[in-house]
């Protein structure tokens, strides 16, 4: 066999680096002036959204009678509604409460019940592809909308009773308390919990650094468990410091269940037809578990989809966040866009004080825009069917 | 046929599966739920003599699953959806939830016209100019419209053309007619249709025009029509009779999905504007928690959303002989 020539090290340099196909992915997405605009409009929403409690001017619930309703000013930038709120401030609070659901909701919904429940349906397939599948077409046969509002009417005692439990149990008061009282139940719970979340940072950061051809899929399950975990428990003490916590686990909750259908179905059919592939068949036949297929040889291969299909329910998320809350059986405590456009909507209100209605209709019309430019740009991108 | 016959079967015995399940959940929900309906019906009267009386009456001590079975067998025998607790005390659910259903068709048939309509349109313009300007620009100005909430564009749209212009009113209204339990309003045949149609028809007309486009643009390749530009055939002519024919197909799977779109809609149209339906009424039910009238519009709701769905898959079948209505099934 003859050997190849190697090229000299000045031609080599010339050569352009390679790029994987996400780095193609990035380049392509980067080429596409909307979904950049896109980009920086979601980015700077999100970024607006997790620190509201500094960057709004006012606190969104103190209440100044003499100056109701007031026009846009210097004091008041978007004016003040009608029991005197900054309006600013309280679109601030909105953007946190679409911020949370979203990502909760995504968290939740799209990457664990749909990732988990469509790879598992696809590759598993048998009886719990049945069960799996089975269950999913009752809650896609679900009218989405008004079961949502029936869920948020009824179940609202239980989950405020519910979280208040949480509170006083995980929340870091909880943890202050436990540890100047030793030997009570609550600290091996929560010792049970850090312990179980340090593993699982411990997990996944071996299974990222132990390289390509070492990584092995054994990892991923506790890794991926633990990260979920810690997700939730982040998510708890962000909700903790806002209020009206309940009212969020209730609508990421009811929402990730109806939202994960889609999303499954899609996965599955995509894993259903990559194992059938070679290289499959080949890490099978070197010995490779079903965890290492899993999550080495399919996982990157259906992220694309998942990407996919994530950013284009963003979009709905945010909608019916605004939807229930505007109905009223939404986000109560805390301010969102739904109950501000509620408030400003009614005939007479509209005619006299139409900046109430144009500043919170305004930017949540954008960003549904947004997320829905950037689906369609990543649809683009990442799909090759369609480019 | 027979494989035909079979599908057809095998969809049409699922359907009841997955509305008892259904009907189960809702109902299970409904029982969990708080302010129950005996402390409403009880009011002043809090004693333990009466509310115990009323339990026993409604059958409320029961175990909730033994409800559930006289809630379905009520049903079943005598279509019988219970009583209203607050919104009308006493009345008949179901004499309270059909006349109204009457009421939200009207904008939503209405809706459904213009989106496939003007969405087809839209849709063949684009793929016909595809690769200039137009093509984009006309499919993602629609896709402008499809972003915006129906909540958050219908007070401006009242802003614009009722306060404004004073173009059109608000409300409902028209020719009444008398339907038995209550009187409704014919606003078809008025104005008041306009308004809550437009909101509605806007956010589909997008995802109408999409499909349409992607199947154009795949007929436009096909042989036949190169053989019918071929034969000289006028480009009106192959448009209409060749292209669009066979690129309207697939639009036959959206209908289902578009009438839930409406129906969910019609929340937010009929609170907003007043309009005496089933969104409103639910809207009323969801937040004077009265559960039957809840319960029986999500069970009506959920039947007619799967039955849509059956029929449209079937008729699928029969329409285009090439999907395959075996492997429908593991999909």
């Amino acid at each position: 066999m003859a050997e190849v020539p190697e090229l000299p090290a000045e031609d080599m340099a010339r050569l352009p680096a390679s790029i994987g196909p996400w780095g193609l992915a990035l380049r392509r997405l980067l080429r596409k002036k909307l979904a950049l605009i896109a980009i920086v409009a979601i980015a700077s929403f999100y970024f607006v959204g997790l620190f509201a409690p500094v960057i709004s001017p006012k606190d969104y619930k103190t209440t100044d009678l003499p100056n109701q309703l007031q026009a846009p000013s210097l004091e008041h930038p978007l004016g003040t509604d009608r029991l005197g709120r900054d309006l600013l401030s309280r679109v601030i609070w909105s953007a946190r409460t679409t911020t949370i659901v979203t990502v909760a909701t995504v968290v939740a919904g799209s990457l664990v019940l749909a990732v988990g429940l469509g790879m598992l349906s696809g590759y598993v397939g048998g009886k719990v592809d049945t069960a799996i599948m089975r269950s999913g077409e009752v809650f896609a046969s679900l009218p989405g909308l008004p079961m949502l509002i029936l869920i948020n009417a009824t179940m609202r005692p239980r989950a405020v009773a519910g979280v208040d439990w949480l509170e006083s149990h995980i929340s870091s008061d909880a943890l202050l308390t436990a540890l100047r009282e030793p030997g009570g139940g609550d600290f091996v719970f929560i010792a049970l919990l850090g312990l179980l979340s340090t593993a699982g940072v411990v997990g996944l950061g071996a299974w990222l650094l132990a390289g390509e051809d070492r990584r092995s899929g054994t990892w991923l399950m506790p890794a991926m468990l633990a990260t979920f975990v810690i997700l939730i428990l982040w998510a708890v003490q962000a909700i903790f410091a806002t209020p009206g916590s309940a009212d969020y686990f209730l609508i990421f909750g009811a929402l990730a269940l109806f939202s994960w259908v889609g999303g499954a179905r899609v996965i599955r059919s995509q894993v259903l037809a990559l194992r059938e592939t070679e290289y499959v068949l080949a890490a099978r036949a070197m010995g490779a578990d079903t965890w290492r297929i899993l999550g080495s040889h399919l996982l990157p291969n259906v992220s694309p989809i998942i990407i996919v299909s994530v950013s284009a329910s963003l979009g709905a998320i945010a909608g019916t966040e605004i939807a229930l809350s505007f109905l009223g059986v939404g986000v109560r405590e805390a301010p969102s866009f739904g109950s501000l456009i509620f408030q400003a909507s009614n005939p007479e209100t509209i005619n006299d004080y139409p900046h109430l209605l144009l500043a919170p209709a305004l930017v949540i019309a954008a960003l549904i825009f947004a997320f829905n430019l950037l689906g369609d740009a990543l649809n683009d991108v990442l799909t090759p069917k369609a480019r | 046929m027979q494989g035909l016959l079979a599908y057809t079967i095998r969809r049409l015995l699922w359907m009841p599966v997955i509305l008892f399940v259904v009907s189960f959940l809702t109902f299970t929900i409904t029982r969990f739920g708080p302010g129950d309906p005996v402390t409403i019906l009880a009011g002043q009267h809090r004693d333990q003599e009466t509310i115990e009386r009323i339990q026993r009456e409604r059958g409320l001590d029961k175990p909730f699953y033994e409800q559930y079975g006289i809630y379905m067998g009520n049903i079943l025998t005598d279509w019988d959806f219970g009583e209203s607790v607050t919104i009308n005390r006493g009345a008949d659910v179901w004499d309270l939830i059909w006349p109204k259903m009457l009421v939200s068709i009207q904008p939503g048939f209405i809706a459904l016209v213009i989106a496939f309509s003007v969405g087809t349109a839209v849709g063949i313009f684009a793929a016909l100019r595809q690769g200039t300007w137009m093509d984009p620009l006309s499919i993602s100005s629609f896709l402008f419209f499809q972003s915006i909430p129906v909540l958050v564009s219908l007070p401006f749209l009242i802003l614009i053309f009722v306060i404004k212009l004073d173009l059109l009113p608000i409300g409902w209204g028209g020719p009444r007619i008398d339907v038995g339990p209550q009187e409704i309003a014919l606003g078809i045949f008025s104005t008041h249709i306009i308004l809550p149609a437009l909101v509605l028809s806007l956010p589909g007309i997008a995802g109408v025009a999409r499909l349409v486009r992607a199947t154009t643009l795949q007929v436009l390749g096909e042989d036949y029509v190169r053989t019918a530009r071929a034969k000289g055939l006028s480009e009106m002519t192959v448009i209409t009779q060749h292209v669009t024919r066979n690129a309207l197909l697939p639009l036959v799977t959206v209908i289902g999905l578009s009438m839930v779109t409406l129906l969910e809609g019609a929340f937010f149209t009929e609170t907003i504007l007043g309009i005496p339906g089933i969104g409103l009424l639910g809207f009323q039910a969801a937040s004077t928690q009265d559960y039957d009238v809840i319960l029986a519009l999500v069970l009506m709701l959920a039947t007619v959303f799967v039955a849509a769905n059956i029929v449209i898959d079937i008729a699928y079948t029969f329409i285009d002989p090439r999907v395959r209505y075996d492997t429908q099934q593991v999909s």
